[in-house]
């Protein structure tokens, strides 16, 4: 319930003033093309920027028309998915199973009562994202997808997840496919859905 | 790079929330540069994955979402493990009178002594005036741990900003227990 302090105090926290400059700085660091209105160093400093930007771009693609991969930029994806709530039809396992070219991964344990949805747009491809049941409170997701340039990436799950906004996630590739597990809960509970051997990846 | 909703780019999405992503982001950080920084951080992520922004009318909740992430995920590298401790009476919230005038360096230093998980969510509730559930689903905790760091949030900025004589006493472990009284 919000009562006049809260008001208050509602009024208060927008009530922060914006440096000067900023619209042009924040666009300047994006590296796009700026409006009227700049400073003459602004836009020397802004060319330069997208000089640098165009360099390091050209440098770090070499597959013309693939966006470029990161870790990180795989699990916010599929934690704001996951987050965000599946959409799409779901289909149980037990009744119909997952395309063959997304496989669950082997080191993910089957858990009873799996569903699985198609995934279109994930990290710019194509896929599958299995729902796995766990305890009361708890939830997981397994994110497979076909992608290039992945050869960064672990072979198996960490033992060490990414953790933010009570998720652990971590990702890995396997048999040419990226997977990213998803995990509401804590870290027992991530581990639980590892089916790793003895001498973990850690 | 993926492609906007029609009717909106990269340079419309900073033109038009700037100034909302900037006061978030000082409201959480407490700093001018790092807010500005964490702005820019919001703004290059929004720009790598403005395709999937479906709704333009959402634009402004999606890049609070990015913000929070990216302000726990910097929080989390630098201090694994958060401390959420807030040692508050919380049964003392007193009654105030809002004053005609809020002192905006009090607040926010109000806001800097609070625990991330507990400023994140006042910010929430003030800032984006989400309400508890809201709250809740966003940050995927129990609403009761939300309720619950609200409270002693809003404990600890009205004790700061509206009742300053307690605040004082509040600082001195012998005058501890006179907090509430009035």
């Amino acid at each position: 319930m919000r009562d006049s302090i809260d008001a208050c105090l509602t009024q208060a926290f927008r009530d922060v003033p914006v440096p000067d400059g900023l619209v042009e700085r924040l666009l300047a660091g994006l590296a796009v093309k700026q409006p009227r209105r700049s400073r003459r160093w602004l836009l020397v400093g802004g060319g330069l920027l997208a000089v640098a930007a165009s360099l390091l771009v050209a440098l770090w693609l070499n597959m013309p028309g693939e966006e470029r991969f990161s870790e990180q930029w795989a699990l916010d994806e599929a934690i704001q998915s996951f987050c965000t709530g599946l959409q799409g039809p779901e289909y149980s396992l037990a009744k119909r199973p997952a395309p063959a070219e997304y496989p669950l991964s082997q080191w993910v344990i089957r858990v009873h009562g799996a569903s699985w949805r198609h995934l279109d747009g994930f990290l710019g491809g194509c896929g599958v994202v299995y729902d796995l049941p766990g305890p009361p409170g708890t939830r997981a997701a397994l994110y497979v997808v076909a992608r290039k340039g992945i050869d960064e990436l672990d072979t198996a799950p960490t033992l060490r997840p990414f953790t933010t906004a009570n998720c652990y996630a971590s990702t890995w590739q396997e048999g040419g496919l990226l997977y990213v597990l998803v995990v509401q809960g804590d870290s027992s509970t991530y581990n639980r859905y590892l089916n790793l051997p003895r001498s973990p990846v850690a | 790079m993926a492609d906007a909703p029609p009717g909106l780019d990269i340079v419309e999405l900073v033109a038009e929330h700037h100034q909302a992503v900037y006061q978030y982001a000082y409201r959480l950080t407490g700093s001018v540069q790092d807010a500005e920084d964490l702005a820019q951080q919001v703004f290059l992520i929004a720009q790598s994955k403005i395709g999937q922004l479906r709704k333009i009318d959402a634009a402004g909740s999606w890049l609070f979402a990015i913000l929070r992430n990216c302000f726990l995920k910097d929080k989390q590298r630098r201090h694994p493990g958060l401390a959420v401790d807030l040692a508050l009476n919380v049964d003392s919230i007193a009654e105030a009178t809002p004053p005609a005038e809020v002192d905006h360096g009090q607040l926010q230093e109000a806001l800097n002594r609070l625990p991330d998980a507990f400023r994140l969510v006042v910010v929430m509730f003030y800032f984006e005036e989400r309400s508890y559930r809201e709250i809740a689903d966003e940050l995927k905790v129990p609403i009761g741990t939300v309720m619950s760091r609200l409270a002693r949030a809003k404990e600890q900025l009205r004790s700061i900003m509206f009742e300053p004589e307690q605040e004082v006493h509040k600082r001195q472990p012998a005058a501890a227990s006179e907090r509430g009284k009035s």
